[in-house]
């Protein structure tokens, strides 16, 4: 009774996020409440279970990161990079193109990619305006290299966020193993927008001098913050790059970076705080109940059976599963929303893991098991560039969709998809080869497959 | 005392089909700097502010980025003028029209304005436009109540 209860409000709650009849934040906290009033879990099970309780570590994580970021946003910073860059580039457009869409992947791979889109779209607007263009050619290619860029590292994209602490991974084990696989993706992608727009931006004569005749410096508003909120993200990504070593969680470092930066920053606490992104947090709290509910009458064991029987997993080789969680994420995070879809997937995979590995390992040996360690990598790359593949795909899509409407030049949800589908499935048949190469091909030639993750 | 008593009969009208030039050379000619757009059968649809002029000729991501501000182009505003001689009244006007008839109270008129924000009424009658009651008319409608006593 109480499994199919559990299964009911999974199911009916992520039914109405997928169909955007309700607000997200509202589903899931309701969905939460329920699975503890019904006493599905308990209180003390949904705020402190070592399995099924709000991971906090994502919580604290994207706390310390949006404070960070809202602090930096203020000095002008992202704005005067693009101006830079266009000066850089002579003011010619396929190549303020090029230098757009590396700034957003860069950014977007170290800070959050929404807040990197908010920033660069209406500097991308102003440019394409002042070299009267059409921006398409530029949103479009920076709202993909959001998603490629955020792909990359730990702190890049949610899905990253989540698997790292669930699978206890560091910020270095995502730069060993998804940054060059962005890295391929991101080569491929750049010659990809070279064939699509390489040739159609050409600009009248006299307009590339009127963005060299642009003071960039006009932009920052505040040397000293500018200054402080570089030191502090400096050290914030060097506490990621270490964290390993000194066995400091990413979340401890995000926030102990977020506290320094407003003490001495000097900004209104309540001012920064105000401006998080507060429903996105509680949507990540009712998530994690919700999900620690079904994983508690044992749904996701039953569906992990499943995977199991399609997918033929065994403790030495677990390639058909790998290679089927990433299209599979590939193919739900472009149609809804890939935070709820890796909330479940990571307790699917765990216990796809447990039933498949020899019984008596301790949870972080089956977790980091290196025949499994492939299916995580999946998942991350299947998850993050997935969102890639519709308008709804992911938030720095909406985000840009949005901002350019309001602007006056609205991307119909057909021109996005004759874009977006090809690139999609060009950055997942690099990942497949990438999957399949590194960890199937490779390492049988040159490493032993055990040990290569110890 | 009636709005018919104090608006004044002869509003500025133009047509949804006209242009941003023809609007401009309206305005430079009126008394009130506020024009109400008609369709092809005199009915009221929209109006037309200074603000929905300038908000022309402003760019949009301003509105999300104030920092670009800054960097404009000195000549942006000429330019933008140029650019939009043609652009028809239809992309100008705004919709959202408040409108009192000939026969509503006076108080009716000031209210609207208060909790709306907005500075000129448009009278009507059978959905055409008869007359203007800007916020001037109410403040000297104000002296004449006064001067009574």
């Amino acid at each position: 009774m109480v499994f199919w209860i559990a299964t009911t409000i999974f199911i009916i709650s992520y039914g109405l996020i997928v169909s955007e009849k309700l607000d997200k934040t509202k589903v899931a906290l309701i969905g939460a409440g329920l699975m503890m009033i019904l006493k599905i879990v308990s209180q003390h099970e949904a705020f402190y279970h070592e399995k099924y309780a709000i991971d906090y570590n994502v919580i604290f994580l994207l706390i310390g990161m949006m404070i960070i970021v809202n602090i930096l946003s203020k000095t002008g910073i992202f704005q005067f990079l693009a101006i830079k860059s266009a000066k850089l580039a002579k003011g010619k457009p396929f190549l303020i193109l090029i230098f757009f869409t590396c700034i957003t992947a860069i950014l977007s791979a170290l800070l959050d990619n929404v807040t990197t889109v908010l920033l660069l779209v209406p500097v991308t607007l102003f440019t394409a305006d002042e070299l009267e263009l059409d921006p398409f050619p530029f949103l479009i290619s920076e709202v993909m290299a959001a998603n490629i860029g955020g792909t990359a590292t730990l702190i890049g994209d949610p899905p990253n966020i989540m698997i790292a602490s669930k699978v206890q991974l560091t910020f270095m084990d995502f730069i060993y193993h998804t940054t060059p696989a962005v890295f391929f993706i991101f080569a491929f992608f750049l010659l990809t927008i070279k064939f699509l727009f390489g040739r159609k931006l050409q600009v009248k004569e006299g307009l590339s001098q009127k963005i060299l005749a642009i003071d960039e410096y006009k932009l920052i508003k505040n040397y000293t913050l500018l200054k402080k909120s570089l030191c502090v993200l400096g050290m914030v990504i060097l506490g990621f790059i270490t964290h390993g070593i000194f066995h400091y969680e990413p979340a401890t470092i995000a926030i102990f970076g977020a506290a320094v930066l407003l003490i001495i920053s000097k900004e209104d606490p309540h001012q920064v705080l105000r401006e998080l992104e507060w429903p996105t947090l509680f949507f990540f709290i009712g998530l994690f109940i919700i999900v620690g509910g079904v994983v508690k009458v044992g749904l996701l064991s039953k569906l992990s059976e499943g995977m199991i029987s399609l997918t033929k997993p065994s403790a030495e080789n677990m390639f058909f599963t790998a290679i089927t969680t990433l299209w599979f994420s590939a193919l739900s995070s472009a149609i809804v929303d890939n935070i709820p879809f890796v909330a479940s997937m990571i307790p699917l995979v765990t216990d796809t893991a447990h039933a498949v590995l020899p019984p008596g390992m301790d949870v972080k040996s089956v977790i980091q098991h290196s025949t499994l360690m492939p299916v995580w990598w999946s998942l991350a790359l299947g998850a993050c560039l997935g969102g890639n593949g519709t308008p709804v795909g992911a938030s720095a899509n909406v985000i840009t969709i949005g901002l350019s409407e309001k602007a006056g030049y609205p991307i119909s949800f057909k021109k996005f998809l004759v874009y977006a589908i090809p690139i999609t499935m060009e950055t997942i048949i690099i990942s497949n080869i990438y999957i399949w190469l590194r960890y199937y091909i490779f390492v049988k030639i040159l490493v032993s497959p055990q040990g290569i993750y110890q | 005392m009636k709005i018919k008593d104090i608006m004044d009969p002869s509003p500025n009208l133009i047509r949804t089909s006209d242009t941003f030039e023809h609007l401009i050379k309206i305005l430079d000619e009126v008394k009130y700097h506020v024009v109400f757009v008609v369709d092809k059968e005199d009915k009221l649809v929209g109006i037309v502010t200074e603000g929905d002029i300038i908000k022309v000729l402003i760019p949009k991501y301003i509105r999300v980025d104030e920092l670009l501000i800054s960097v404009m182009d000195a000549n942006y505003f000429e330019r933008k003028c140029r650019e939009n001689r043609n652009l028809t009244i239809n992309n100008i006007m705004s919709t959202t029209t408040f409108t009192v008839s000939e026969e509503d109270t006076i108080i009716k008129a000031a209210a609207l304005m208060v909790v709306n924000k907005i500075h000129t009424l448009p009278v009507i009658r059978d959905g055409k436009v008869v007359g203007i009651i800007p916020r001037l008319t109410l403040i000297k409608y104000i002296t004449k109540v006064l001067s009574v006593y």
